[in-house]
């Protein structure tokens, strides 16, 4: 293996690391929003290492334009799907308030 | 290289995400470790060197069944929906007498199934030698696509016609028995959505445009595209978007058969340019694929959102 193929292989280990993290947050925190903390903001640095650790590996400028676009689609929806998660898991008023639903009008 | 020890780990995962999937008390459980299965079957066939199966899985298997069985537990009878717990918790599941026999029937199943694919190894096939070599001058550099397309053509158009067959039985039944809707719209909307399909549609769409062209020459396909729109159509059900109608709008229903009918228009007209259905022109191949391709994607995400919904027809929230 070429150095950087040992970078890019170190890169997706550090990671896999963030991503145990994550894990061990998930099945050892006591409530859920401890648990989405842990693992929202753990798994995607995680992510993010492993597409750049990728990225390096495929060397070119293509697929590390469309790592960097999944990574922040991933970012996306991890933090509006933690969000809801969260706002379910709050219960009671918080989870019946909203904003009206504006209907698209003429 | 460290390869088998991965296959080890990832075999050890499905049999054990199964296992939990089926004999979990809870059926919330249940079905959350049956969408961790079908993501990790999903890998398995990324694994395994096809690429365009494992898009299929993630897309239908894991996704789109998982969010069938959420809204079934969510409509269950019995089911008690409490904020700050489990979304839905149905109970204990019935029959668990015959769980050991079962346990052993797919034993031996995947037995035998494993034992004779071992056994029968591919020799030399007259066919599959045919097939390479005229796979290489096809137009389709995707051996996939131009298999579901060209040579066996005749199964997807028949295929499209079992899906469109589904939805009529299952609107059939819906006739017959009215379920009350399992998303009713919302008065409030909940912050943070409106920016999520603000984002989600347009990059939905986009992606699945590509892969509807792209599937010509690399992983992808009308299959994977139109389970993509289907996803989208989802989205938009499950958070007020798209709303229950008595009927279905002019334009949904000719989506619905723009798949089998143009493919069978198409398989009727190419007896004028060849000796026989389904063969396409020596000109103009490619420009009549990704026509066909695009009407396969229309039908099969109008079908899997329709068939989502579970309601009569759809139209976009707003003033009537």
């Amino acid at each position: 293996m070429t150095a950087g193929e040992w970078f890019a292989a170190s890169l997706v280990l550090i990671g896999c690391g963030f991503f145990f993290a994550g894990t061990v947050g998930l099945l050892r925190f006591p409530d859920t929003l401890a648990r989405l903390h842990a693992i929202v903001k753990a798994d995607n640095v995680g992510l993010g290492f492993i597409c750049l650790g990728l990225a390096v590996y495929d060397g070119s400028l293509a697929g590390g334009v469309r790592l960097l676009v999944i990574w922040l689609l991933a970012l996306v929806a991890s933090a509006i799907s933690a969000f809801l998660v969260a706002r379910w898991s709050l219960g009671g008023t918080a989870a019946r308030e909203g904003v009206p639903n504006r209907r698209p009008g003429p | 290289m460290m390869v088998p020890a991965f296959d080890l780990l990832l075999a050890a995962a499905l049999i054990a995400l199964a296992w939990g999937a089926v004999t979990s008390g809870a059926l919330f459980k249940c079905i959350v470790l049956f969408i961790a299965f079908g993501m990790l079957l999903a890998l398995t066939w990324a694994r395994l060197g096809a690429p365009d199966l494992a898009l299929a899985e993630a897309a239908i298997g894991a996704g789109f069944t998982g969010v069938l069985f959420l809204t079934a537990c969510r409509s269950a009878p019995g089911a008690t929906v409490r904020y700050g717990t489990a979304a839905c918790d149905a109970g204990r599941k019935r029959g668990t007498s015959a769980k050991p026999i079962l346990l052993a029937l797919c034993l031996l199943a995947g037995a035998l199934v494993s034992w004779s694919m071992l056994r029968a190894l591919p020799p030399p096939d007259i066919t599959a030698t045919a097939a390479h070599t005229a796979l290489e001058t096809h137009v389709l550099a995707n051996p996939v696509t131009a298999v579901l397309l060209d040579y066996r053509g005749y199964d997807t158009l028949l295929e499209m016609t079992v899906l469109l067959l589904a939805l009529l039985g299952l609107r059939l039944l819906l006739a017959g028995q009215p379920l009350p809707d399992p998303h009713p719209d919302r008065p409030i909307d909940i912050p943070m959505v409106a920016p999520l399909l603000a984002l989600a549609t347009p990059v939905l769409v986009l992606v699945a445009l590509y892969l509807l062209y792209e599937g010509a020459s690399h992983p992808g396909g009308a299959f994977q595209a139109g389970a993509l729109l289907g996803a989208l159509g989802v989205l938009l059900r499950l958070t007020g978007r798209l709303v229950s109608a008595p009927a279905l709008r002019p334009l949904f229903r000719f989506s619905l058969i723009a798949g089998p009918g143009v493919f069978a228009l198409f398989a009727l007209s190419s007896l004028s340019w060849g000796d026989a259905p389904l063969t396409y022109p020596e000109s103009g191949a490619f420009l009549l694929l990704i026509g066909i391709e695009f009407a396969l994607m229309l039908s099969t995400a109008a079908t899997l959102v329709l068939v989502f919904g579970a309601v009569p027809g759809l139209a976009r929230s707003g003033p009537p």
